[in-house]
């Protein structure tokens, strides 16, 4: 990999301009209006070409001054963590709270090398108990227990 | 002396059994929604209104208000221990006081988060009673040009206050306002950003990123560490050493002040409070650059502040039956069914109700004191557990917080996407915190720029006419210049070097 | 008989018996909600609470209450609109709502008629015309105030608590019938709406009753008017603004009620609507509601049905002329 794809700073840089770009081409249809008397536009406009200035200023010292390159990154911690919180998402309307909260334990427990089976199972039954006696029970969350 | 005679009539109402109990009860639900992550006291307290209807409606009110200072003291447990803020106002506490429970100094930071809590509440609970009227007065002469100028201090402030490379600061700051433009323009009516999307159409929610930033993001972080984090070394001792006490001290002191002033301000709240306590205290500091790795100053600040911060907020609405924020309004609809409505004249018509309130706020926090110094021990035992069990638990508590708030599982996944930016943004050496403080001052800033030159009539000099805003506006100036001045860089760049 | 079709009648069947809490045994041991629109503490909710607490006493079942707040309470009437006609999810529901959201927003994911079955009226929610008297010293009445407003056009500003809330158009309504210039500034609902009426940033608003009551008796705030076509009973002293400003005829009130999914069985409406009529005329319950400022409105739900049909209408004209538009 080319040295300037692995530093921070030119990383950080792209992605502030990013979503600097992303507000300009996003909020390209609301009316600006005039500095005395300011659309909606006005400042997300403003904002989107100031966060743009900061993205190349900041990746421009990355390409100039080198700094910190970017730590190892892993897929795994990502698909799990994610995963799970996308299958809680995904179970707590029909599912109910246990599935749901033993979706998100699961994943997360996938994402860790370290985890050990037996443990996780534990784990998803005791957490799965807590959050629907105190979410569901105690603190009366309207949530349903079982798929419905 | 009028004051003795009004607080000896409020302890007499607020030492009977049944508001006794109650107090304890409103202290406990209080702490226990604040160790729980995204639920908070605004949930808690809409959901147990109903069950208060049969109560006296002073009794009513000492609990509800029990359940909104108690989730202060909570919050912090989860801040210090496992870097989770589980309250916005404790998302400053994050910051040094898991670094002092990383270095086996959990204990220390948990009693000291408690003391000043304590501290800072009784304070603000003598506050209140002294300053109510004459305060309240103060907040009133706010308009837009004034809170105006007010965010662009905290703006300032919060650039200041991040650490690392300030053109990456600012940018991150930058980036939380244009965020912060999601949702329905308040001045013209028109939606921004929401891809009609229905659950954008008010903006993001503050949990929602807050969760997704520190949260998520903090497992993603973690779980690519060769070395995953082991707490189970150091417990430490569960007081803090004398060096600890002299240094914390004074923070908390200035906290407790500073919590007050804030929290009188209309719109202000126990998070800009705890935000301005830690800014203050890395200014004022010697040597700055131990903040954010485990001074105690840096906990005993915020945590006092936030909590006087919580208490002040209530005098604008008893006083004048202005909320302050939402939950203030919660709770002066609850007065409204209670037939018992805040006004300007509630003092001299219900003295018993309002002194007794008053009075059970000192109660409360004693009580807090009482049940949550013995609990440190039980609390430091969580260190002990495995970070493999831990974060699924931060995972799912993560989700379940951020489903509560509306029941909504588009917002479970908002919080994921936001995990996935913090995690790119640690990646990229950038510190997430002041994307939030910029989140949540941008359209607030926004909406009173506009709402200044609508109401001014385009006059742009509105902000230096008035006296309070021209103020404002020279004192974020000059700590603008300053960060700017090449002589305060080097020492700002020298106070956050690596080790 | 095609797999497809097979697939397709199971899947009705089922739905069927999903939805098939029949009248009869409705309710049972599971409790109901009734969602609002807008944020804990707002109007709505304090009203539904008040509500949820009789009726559910009535029903020998727990009521909760919900709010799914945002985009002037289309989250809240989305949520409901398609949730199951099985009588355990109602919606609180305003004038707001389910008339002038109707125009003033280009496109609804829902139909506010067809999506709804009407259950029962609740209350007429007046707006008051209030200036602060500190701010205002010498204006005494609405006839003050027009004369201040025409003597000096475009000085004065009204507060409202967002753009196309009650109190904007009420407010929009009243400068065109009364042809005076006064520049409307939206806040972010009610209490940074009534910091601007206490520092004087704007001095005129239409204002929902609930939550300054309490002003209004300290006299924090003069009332000059309020906006139903009759006076109410906690305002005996304010005339309606019709009379106060000389418009006859003109009036601008919202109201609270009760819907259920399209589809719930027309018994379980039928019961809801007496539970609900019967509380509304319990004189405990009168008497807290009128506290309040506000006019209970027993009826059918046909009636309400005309009600609601009525004020789409009106609305709809009311907001076109006053320029108010949402996307």
């Amino acid at each position: 990999m080319p040295r300037l794809l692995t530093l921070q700073d030119v990383w950080a840089g792209l992605l502030l301009a990013a979503f600097g770009v992303a507000a300009l081409v996003f909020g390209a249809d609301l009316p600006m209006g005039t500095p005395r008397r300011m659309g909606p536009g006005y400042m997300p406009y403003g904002l989107a070409w100031l966060l743009i200035l900061c993205g190349a200023v900041v990746a421009l010292r990355g390409v100039l001054a080198g700094g910190a390159a970017i730590e190892r990154m892993r897929l795994r911690p990502f698909v799990g963590v994610i995963g799970g919180g996308l299958a809680f998402a995904l179970l707590i309307g029909r599912g109910g709270i246990l599935l749901a909260s033993a979706g998100a334990i699961v994943g997360a427990a996938l994402a860790d090398r370290t985890s050990r089976w037996h443990e996780v199972l534990g784990l998803a039954a005791l957490a799965t108990a807590f959050a629907a006696i105190v979410f569901v029970k105690l603190l009366g969350l309207n949530i349903p227990l079982w798929p419905s | 002396m009028d004051l003795l005679a009004n607080l000896a009539l409020g302890f007499s109402v607020a030492v009977t059994p049944t508001n006794l109990l109650f107090c304890l009860v409103g202290a406990l639900v209080g702490t226990l929604i604040g160790v729980l992550p995204g639920i908070g006291p605004l949930a808690t307290i809409s959901m147990l209104l109903p069950l208060t209807y049969h109560f006296e409606p002073v009794t009513a009110l000492i609990m509800l208000a029990g359940i909104y200072y108690g989730a202060q003291y909570g919050g912090s447990t989860t801040a210090i221990l496992v870097n989770l803020p589980g309250e916005t106002s404790s998302v400053v506490t994050t910051l040094d006081g898991h670094q002092m429970a990383r270095q086996g100094r959990a204990g220390a930071a948990l009693a000291v988060a408690a003391l000043g809590s304590f501290f800072a509440g009784s304070v603000a609970t003598l506050f209140i009673a002294v300053a109510s009227p004459p305060l309240a007065q103060l907040g009133l002469q706010f308009q837009a040009p004034e809170y105006f100028a007010l965010m662009a201090l905290g703006l300032v402030g919060a650039i200041v206050l991040a650490s690392g490379a300030i053109d990456k600061a600012i940018g991150v700051t930058v980036l939380g306002l244009l965020l912060g433009m999601i949702g329905t323009d308040v001045n013209s009516g028109t939606e921004r950003f929401t891809f009609r999307v229905p659950e954008l159409s008010d903006g993001i929610g503050f949990v929602v990123i807050a969760m997704g930033l520190f949260g998520v993001a903090d497992i993603l972080v973690n779980l690519e560490k060769a070395e995953l984090p082991r707490m189970t070394a150091f417990v430490g001792r569960l007081w803090p050493s004398r060096e600890e006490f002299r240094r914390a001290a004074p923070a908390a002191v200035r906290g407790t002040l500073l919590g007050s002033l804030i929290g009188v301000l209309p719109g202000g709240s126990a998070a800009l409070a705890a935000f301005s306590s830690y800014a203050l205290e890395k200014k004022i500091a010697r040597n700055p650059e131990r903040f954010g790795r485990g001074a105690v100053e840096g906990v005993a600040g915020p945590e006092s502040a936030n909590n006087a911060g919580a208490q002040a907020s209530f005098i604008p609405m008893l006083t004048l039956g202005i909320p302050a924020n939402a939950l203030m309004a919660l709770m002066m609809g609850a007065m409204q069914i209670y037939g018992v409505a805040p006004s300007p004249r509630f003092i001299a018509e219900q003295p018993a109700l309002f002194w007794g309130v008053i009075s059970s706020m000192w109660i409360g926090n004693l009580m807090l004191l009482v049940i949550n110094l013995p609990l440190i021990g039980l609390w430091v035992q969580m260190l002990r557990v495995p970070y493999r069990l831990l974060h699924p638990t931060i995972l799912l508590l993560c989700c379940i917080g951020v489903y509560s708030l509306n029941s909504s599982a588009m917002e479970v996944v908002f919080m994921l996407a936001f995990g996935v930016l913090g995690y790119l943004l640690l990646k990229f050496g950038c510190e997430p915190a002041p994307l939030l403080l910029g989140f949540v001052l941008g359209p607030l800033m926004e909406e009173n720029l506009r709402r200044a030159l609508l109401v001014s009539r385009g006059d742009p000099w509105v902000f230096l006419h008035r006296p309070i805003s021209a103020a404002l506006l020279a004192g974020a100036a000059l700590l603008l210049v300053a960060v700017i001045l090449p002589s305060f860089r080097r020492t700002r760049e020298q106070a956050f070097q690596e080790e | 008989m095609t797999p497809t079709r097979r697939i397709l009648l199971t899947a009705a069947a089922l739905a069927m018996a999903a939805s098939g809490a029949s009248a009869q045994e409705w309710p049972k041991e599971r409790p109901i909600q009734i969602i609002g629109g807008f944020p804990t503490g707002a109007g709505t909710d304090i009203f539904a609470r008040l509500l949820a607490e009789p009726l559910g006493k009535a029903l020998g079942q727990t009521i909760v209450v919900d709010n799914r707040s945002g985009a002037g309470g289309n989250i809240g009437s989305e949520f409901v609109a398609r949730a199951r006609p099985d009588g355990y999810t109602l919606l609180i529901g305003t004038a707001g709502t389910h008339a002038i959201n109707a125009s003033l927003y280009k496109s609804l994911p829902f139909d506010v008629v067809k999506d709804f079955e009407p259950v029962a009226l609740l209350v007429d929610v007046p707006n008051v015309l209030i200036v602060n008297p500190k701010v205002l010293p010498d204006i005494k009445s609405c006839a003050d105030l027009l004369a201040a407003a025409r003597k000096e056009p475009g000085k004065l500003n009204y507060a409202s608590t967002g753009n196309g809330a009650s109190g904007h158009l009420a407010g929009a309504q009243f400068a065109q019938a009364a042809n005076v210039d006064i520049v409307h500034v939206p806040y972010r609902g009610t209490p940074p709406a009534m910091n601007a009426m206490m520092s004087g940033e704007a001095q005129i608003m239409f204002q929902q009753s609930i939550p300054i009551m309490g002003q209004l008796k300290a006299g924090t705030f003069r009332p000059l008017g309020i906006t139903t076509a009759a006076r109410v009973a906690a305002l005996p002293d304010v005339p309606p603004v019709a009379e106060a400003c000389s418009l006859p005829g003109w009036e601008s009130t919202t109201w609270y009620a009760l819907f259920a999914p399209k589809g719930t069985p027309s018994e379980i409406v039928r019961r809801l609507n007496e539970e609900v009529n019967k509380i509304l005329r319990d004189p405990e319950f009168d008497r807290k509601v009128k506290d309040m400022g506000l006019v209970p409105l027993p009826s059918s739900p046909e009636e309400f049905r005309q009600v609601q049909l009525r004020d789409i209408d009106k609305w709809r004209d009311r907001v076109r002329k006053s320029g108010a538009q949402v996307d």
